[in-house]
């Protein structure tokens, strides 16, 4: 094995971390199994970046002369050759002690105690005992995924893996007749020595220590130490007297030893004679008959040049995945100069046989980052390659990252979901969807079949805050419901707060939903398109400028018309059209300085008719400049300002007489500062600032053509101002427990009223951990909500518009309490979590029976304030890894409604409690996908509900020459049971490295057993005869063909 | 391409097409509460029915008898007469002003509990109405609407309607019984080609000139009549009352139809009761259905011709040749007869030379404009 091309293998681990560049402390690519480490802001390194010169004892041999450091953490020691640029990392487990820069380190292996933690120790002195320090890592706070806006982390592909981070705190311990105590202060060294030597020791300590206790800690400690052991021997040169290996390496130098320990992680995954194939030949990287071929601008001499020139030559080798050292199957390995490949087998191997002299080897894999090689060929040869997963691989691991994440925050019913998970789950019409993906969450259940509205524990689909990147978006369907309004192009991830809301959060009562839109490649053009029966779309991402500047912008559009219009007359869908189109953009720029701005656009507009005289349309704009930077202390800032508009309307041309044009929109400009401080190891401070300025149309009418006799007629406008405060402290006092807590003051000022409301709001949750794999939560938070949805349709309706409290709609207000355990098994592969909640809300406006909502100027009469209460307790289990993942979530839940008003036996059935239009008391859900290969994979997805309740007739009677109904209370009964089963199969790209294309598709049927779940259910009379009628949207299996590709 | 459209076509409406489905009505005993229905009406005789709310399955309706009255707001009382045991009842409110409030009282025979509706003014009739008709969109029927200008801003509308129409065919030969033979006649026989019909179908309707910029109500529909209907065969005349109503029994009318005929669609309110103007005195928990408004009203009448408006549906249809095998006067006697001399007699049921049998009446309405008999 060429000692140099192992160690240039190792060092391409090192350097594709960019850990080896001391001007860049930033990881780049997923957090290697084997080594963990942690930014905190500081550099990597320990104490100083520079390398220098010291001794290593390593695998039982001594090395000198060369050059060494050691990372923050004293978990890996480094070492280069001098002259050289990249370093090695050592193998832990194989080190004993190491000494530079009069600093000496041991192992947990060096100290001989059994209860050592792994890692190093510093000595800081030694005499008859050993005073020794430490650094453990831990985690230092939760990151939250995908949009990385709390880490200020600038490299887009790690801030959509990262889910946690860390910070390191020092330790120290006393090596004392073998054994190693811990040693926190002062008392605790003075209690492991007799009363004689205490007295000893703290005579000396008066005499000759000038040390502080307290600030200079180390320093103290160690002079105590010395005092104790004045005139004994060093156990630490005990070190030396450590047995040799039974078997001594048979290579010359630590690099081999090391490179050759890289492998360890998964040792069965490598093949037999990984290193062992060196020539032993010193020269870097040439006329071995293996290399670890490193560089993209290198050129790599293959096979002995001293050898009789040959035409041509078979050069094989392996891949493997630098993530965890498996051999990377299938990969395509293609050589440019005869344009020859082939694929690597199971083991990761592969052989080519290409002509001699310079080539270039390119290696691709739908998971992998492309890699390619540049070579000189001389004669038959190896060589071998480590693949970076893929960014989009590494956010499809965001929901499997880290599972025991949850333990570790003091947060409760937060859910992640990364665009893998969405993509996994079949959907109507093959595309992914953030809303759908939440829907299959326990608490979360949809507000109707093909509706992307969203009931969370019991809510109206108004009181979840809907965010995309900052904006609000106030109306998130496309296409009644089949789509919702976020482009899985553009999407990094999403989080779901139900139960701990962050204080930076507020303005609704259920939930917020907080998208992330991906930021664009900085370094090269990609994209992606695709076409499904509906729609069609494109993502494009490429950078503005290399390195700093990018450019993400996805477009999605429909061609449904000329579907609808196949359907036949009978349908009462004739005549009709439907249609959307959306447009996201983001550029981002990094600046020198270390700040991110970000500026983002979302455009979308939907259109439908049922007949081809009355038509809906409505709409979303949004945009936003944002600004995230890193302040000095430890301070993070994010400020983003911008605009949020939805519009929608209505045109009834069905006789001129009549013909008028509705519209309604709602509008809001908004400011937002948070910052995020880390005090020190047990306190995060979060506090900020926001607001919004709101400007309704609540209705505006007009004439359509001279014939028509409508009354132009507009509702005034209604203008608010809401603003925020809020504070709060993430408080760790010990490993076990964890406490958030948070005060948020909201203030809402309804401006032609002159009404102003002031409402202290409460977050907060706490958690006891009693292991990594355990947790106990509990959480209250209250809530206010000052502007409202006005609806008394099924589904959200165009003409259903926003109402701000004013005077007589008083804001809606909520309080909610939980409780959860969790429990992560089986090596972190699974979860189980149980919550239980109970929610408390008033000011809910439930609308009379009869109501006129639209061009109401007296909205406020045909409403009625209710309280209500839900409550409910979700079971979840969830597979994180392997072949299979998945999960199954059971909720048993109650949401009730009940008006309080002085309507007396008007009141809505009569002033009693009853059933909220979200109440449905059981949902199941289940959904999992199988990985076949790297590109086939199934998935399968159950929903089974509790139908949801429904008003419907119960007698009937003559009346106004008619038979006419007389209804239940309301929601007195349900619709039947909802039922679905859903399939698809996903076939990734394929590996043709010919093609500067790729395709990839899916073909799923959705809805399989073809149930007719009731989408409404409605009663008419025919004379005396009552007939009952049962809409379904998707009552038959509906198989669907997406197709995408990428370039 | 092609192929795919068609894939896709059959994808969708596969799925789409068949959305409605029957739904099996589920099965809850009703309130059984006391409806009354009926306007008071100053200046005529006004009717009203009692009856109560019937359970789904129930395809009769309860009757409830009583004694209604109609009270003015200065103590005036006029009392129905109505059939002992019948539901119902009739007031004359001839000598009654069109000012002041009034309100109707109802004593229930069998439970002898006593009800009352809300003190009511009297709505103004519009000041005057237009019928007129025109196509529906698919040009297979014709909408007959109204427009009114002035009086209250809200109106119902009820309607009656007379018909003169016509046998499919004129006789042209009548069967001899004796000889067992069809006679040609030297004359087509109309005697029995035109016949008068009429209707009362209480359908009501309601409108506002809310949100117009003048006090019309354009367009309110009364009816509707497919253009193949037998009422559009000779001359159709609409009768169409149009009451003035308050805004409260407006939005009760019309949530009442609205709530009766939902369509289930994707953005239709879900149905909920309002509660109308009628109060138990004895026990007012009691659900009472109903609203009692106070109006006056003015009609307005109008005739359709057949020209352009009527499509005679194929005449042919349901004609047939008699099977040599049965005896004419089998046919004769079983209500068949001989209709149209097309290369040899074909026969059809009675009605189609002799319109009596299709429902009419030979006994034309006063005044009715067209010379036929």
């Amino acid at each position: 094995m060429h000692p140099r091309a192992i160690s240039a293998l190792i060092a391409l681990l090192i350097q594709t971390s960019a850990f080896g560049q001391v001007s860049d402390t930033f990881f780049r690519g997923r957090e290697h199994p084997g080594y963990s480490f942690a930014y905190n802001g500081n550099c990597w390194w320990d104490h100083n970046p520079e390398f220098r010169p010291g001794t290593v004892f390593y695998d039982g041999r001594e090395y000198t002369g060369y050059l060494l450091n050691i990372d923050a953490h004293m978990q890996r020691l480094l070492v280069k050759r001098p002259g050289e640029v990249l370093p090695l990392m050592l193998d832990p487990s194989l080190l004993l002690s190491a000494s530079f820069d009069g600093r000496l380190f041991i192992s947990a292996k060096a100290t001989g105690c059994p209860d050592a933690a792994d890692g190093l120790y510093e000595v800081l002195c030694d005499g008859a005992d050993a005073l020794l320090r430490r650094v453990d890592k831990r985690v230092f706070r939760d990151a939250r995924p995908a949009n990385g806006q709390l880490i200020g982390y600038y490299d887009h592909a790690y801030r959509d893996n990262l889910s946690t981070y860390f910070e390191y705190s020092e330790s120290f311990f006393l090596l004392r007749d073998g054994k190693l105590y811990p040693v926190h202060s002062r008392s605790d060294l003075f209690r492991l020595y007799s009363n004689e030597e205490r007295h000893g020791i703290k005579a000396e300590l008066r005499r000759s220590c000038r040390f502080s206790p307290r600030s200079e800690k180390a320093q103290y400690l160690c002079a105590a130490v010395k005092a104790a052991g004045k005139g004994g021997d060093s156990i630490i040169s005990e070190l030396s007297a450590f047995p040799e290996p039974a078997e001594r390496d048979r290579h010359s130098g630590i690099y081999d030893k090391a490179a050759s320990v890289q492998a360890s992680p998964r040792p069965a995954a490598l093949p037999e004679g990984w290193f062992d194939s060196a020539s032993g030949d010193d020269s870097f990287g040439a006329g071995g008959t293996t290399i670890n071929a490193i560089y993209r601008n290198k050129v790599y001499e293959i096979g002995k040049s001293s050898d009789a020139p040959h035409e041509k030559a078979i050069i094989s080798g392996y891949v493997y995945d630098f993530s965890d050292h498996a051999p990377v199957i299938g990969a395509v390995i293609f050589e440019t100069a005869g344009g020859n490949y082939t694929t690597s087998d199971e083991l990761g191997r592969w052989s080519l046989e290409m002509p001699c002299g310079p080539n270039r080897i390119e290696f691709k894999e739908t998971t992998m980052e492309d890699f390619s090689v540049m070579v000189e060929v001389f004669s038959d040869a190896s060589i071998n390659v480590m693949m970076m997963p893929h960014s989009e691989m590494l956010r499809s691991a965001m929901i499997s990252a880290d599972p025991r994440a949850a333990h570790r925050r003091a947060a409760m019913g937060v859910e992640s979901l990364g665009t893998a998970a969405v993509g996994a789950m079949p959907a109507a019409f093959g595309e992914g969807d953030v809303l759908k993906a939440v829907q299959s969450l326990p608490g979360v259940q949809s507000s109707g079949e093909a509706s992307s509205g969203i009931n969370v524990r019991g809510g109206s689909p108004d009181q979840n805050l809907i965010l995309l990147s900052g904006n609000t978006i106030y109306n998130p369907n496309h296409l009644f419901g089949i789509f919702s309004s976020f482009n899985p192009d553009m999407v990094a991830g999403a989080e779901l707060y139900k139960s701990s809301v962050p204080a930076e959060f507020g303005g609704r009562l259920s939930s917020v939903l907080d998208v992330h839109t991906k930021d664009g490649s900085f370094e090269k053009l990609s994209g992606s398109a695709g076409i499904g029966i509906f729609t069609s779309h494109l993502f494009l991402e490429t950078p503005l400028k290399k390195g700093s500047t990018s450019l993400a912008l996805g477009a999605r559009t429909t061609y449904s018309d000329w579907i609808l219009s196949l359907i036949p007359e009978n349908s009462g869908y004739s005549g009709g059209s439907a249609g959307f189109s959306d447009i996201n953009a983001r550029i981002t720029h990094k600046t020198g300085k270390g700040a991110i701005i970000r500026a983002d656009v979302y455009w979308s507009r939907d259109r439908f008719a049922f007949a081809a005289d009355t038509s809906f349309r409505y709409s979303n704009f949004n945009a936003a400049l944002s600004l995230e930077k890193k302040l000095g202390s430890g301070t993070l800032m994010r400020a983003s300002s911008g605009y949020d508009r939805t519009g929608s309307g209505m045109s009834d041309r069905r006789d001129s007489y009549n013909a008028c044009d509705f519209n309604t929109s709602t509008a809001g400009w908004f400011g937002h500062l948070a910052f995020d401080t880390d005090f020190n190891d047990a306190h995060r401070f979060t506090y900020g600032a926001e607001a919004i300025a709101y400007q309704l149309n609540p209705g505006r009418i007009s004439p359509i053509g001279t014939e028509s006799s409508v009354l132009a007629a507009k509702l005034d406008e209604e203008s608010a101002l809401q603003a925020a405060l809020w504070a709060g402290d993430s408080w760790t006092p010990g490993e076990h427990f964890s406490i958030d807590a948070a005060l948020r003051l909201s203030a809402f000022s309804h401006l032609a009223d002159a009404k102003t409301y002031i409402n202290p709001e409460v977050r907060l949750s706490a958690k006891y951990s009693p292991d990594p794999n355990t947790s106990f939560k509990a959480g209250f938070l209250t809530m206010t909500q000052y502007i409202h949805l006005i609806s008394n349709s099924n589904c959200i309706s165009p003409v259903d518009s926003w109402k701000l409290s004013d005077a007589d709609i008083k804001p809606q207000k909520g309080w909610q309490a939980s409780l959860g355990a969790y429990r992560t098994v089986l090596d972190g592969s699974v979860d189980f979590s149980a919550e239980g909640y109970f929610k408390h809300s008033s000011g809910y406006p439930d609308y009379k029976s009869g109501a006129q909502l639209m061009m109401n100027p007296n909205l406020a009469n045909d409403l009625v304030p209710t309280v209500g209460r839900a409550y409910g307790i979700e079971l979840m289990a969830r597979k994180n890894s392997g072949n299979l993942t998945g999960w199954v979530s059971y909720c048993w839940s109650r949401s009730k409604l009940r008006e309080v008003s002085d309507r007396g036996m008007n009141a809505i059935n009569r002033g009693e409690w009853y059933n909220s239009p979200f109440d449905k008391p059981h949902n199941l859900n289940i959904s999992g996908n199988y990985r076949f290969t790297h590109r086939y994979s199934m998935s399968l997805a159950a929903d089974w509900s509790t139908g949801r309740p429904i008003t419907v007739p119960i007698g009937h009677y003559y009346y106004a020459g008619a038979y006419r109904l007389e209804y239940s209370d309301r929601n007195a009964m349900r619709v039947p049971d909802y039922f679905r089963l859903d399939a698809a199969v996903v076939v990734e790209q394929g590996h043709n490295l010919r093609k500067k294309v790729h395709f990839s598709g899916t073909f799923g049927v959705y809805n399989i057993t073809g149930r007719k779940n009731a989408y409404s259910i409605y009663y008419t009379s025919a004379g005396a005869r009552i007939e009952g009628h049962l809409v379904s949207i998707f009552a038959t299996p509906v198989p669907y063909i997406s197709l995408n590709m990428k370039f | 391409m092609k192929l795919i459209r068609t894939i896709l076509s059959a994808i969708f409406a596969f799925s789409v097409a068949s959305c409605i489905y029957p739904y099996e009505v589920q099965e809850s005993a009703s309130s059984g509460a006391l409806v009354i229905d009926g306007d008071i009406l100053p200046g005529t005789t006004c009717s009203f029915t009692t009856r109560r709310v019937a359970d789904l399955s129930s395809t009769s309706l309860i009757e409830v008898p009583g004694t209604i009255s109609i009270e003015s707001e200065n103590g005036k009382r006029w009392t129905a007469s109505s059939e002992s045991g019948s539901a119902f009842h009739y007031v004359n409110l001839e000598d009654a002003p069109l000012s002041g409030r009034y309100r109707l009282l109802f004593t229930c025979s069998e439970t002898g509990r006593k009800y009352c509706s809300e003190w009511q003014s009297v709505s103004k009739a519009p000041l005057s109405a237009r019928i007129f008709y025109e196509n529906d969109p698919r040009n297979t029927g014709i909408y007959a609407n109204v427009n009114t200008i002035g009086g209250s801003s809200y109106v119902r509308t009820s309607f009656s309607e007379t018909w003169e129409f016509v046998a499919d065919y004129m006789v042209t030969g009548v069967f001899d019984a004796v000889e067992e033979v069809v006679q040609t006649l030297i004359k087509a026989d109309d005697s029995n080609y035109y016949c008068w019909a009429s209707a009362n179908p209480l359908t009501v309707h309601t409108g506002t000139s809310e949100g117009m910029s003048d006090s019309r109500i354009p367009n309110l529909l009364i009816t509707s009549i497919p253009r193949t209907d037998k009422r559009l065969s000779s001359l159709y005349r609409i009768n169409v009352r149009i009451t003035g109503i308050s805004r409260e029994e407006y939005e009760y009318l019309h949530n009442t139809e609205a709530i009766s005929n939902t369509d289930g669609g994707l953005f239709t309110p879900t149905p909920g009761e309002i509660p109308g103007n009628i109060s138990c005195l004895d026990d007012p928990s009691e659900k009472v259905i109903g609203f009692i408004g106070a109006g006056n009203y003015i009609e307005a009448e109008y005739y359709i011709h057949r020209n352009n408006v009527y499509i005679q549906p194929d005449l042919m249809s349901g004609l047939f040749v008699p099977d040599p095998a049965v005896s004419l006067l089998a046919y004769y006697n079983a209500g068949f007869r001989p209709v149209v001399d097309y290369n040899g007699w074909l026969w059809g049921p009675g009605r189609c030379i002799d319109c009596r049998l299709a429902g009419g009446s030979k006994t034309k309405p006063d005044g009715w404009p067209s010379p036929n008999k």
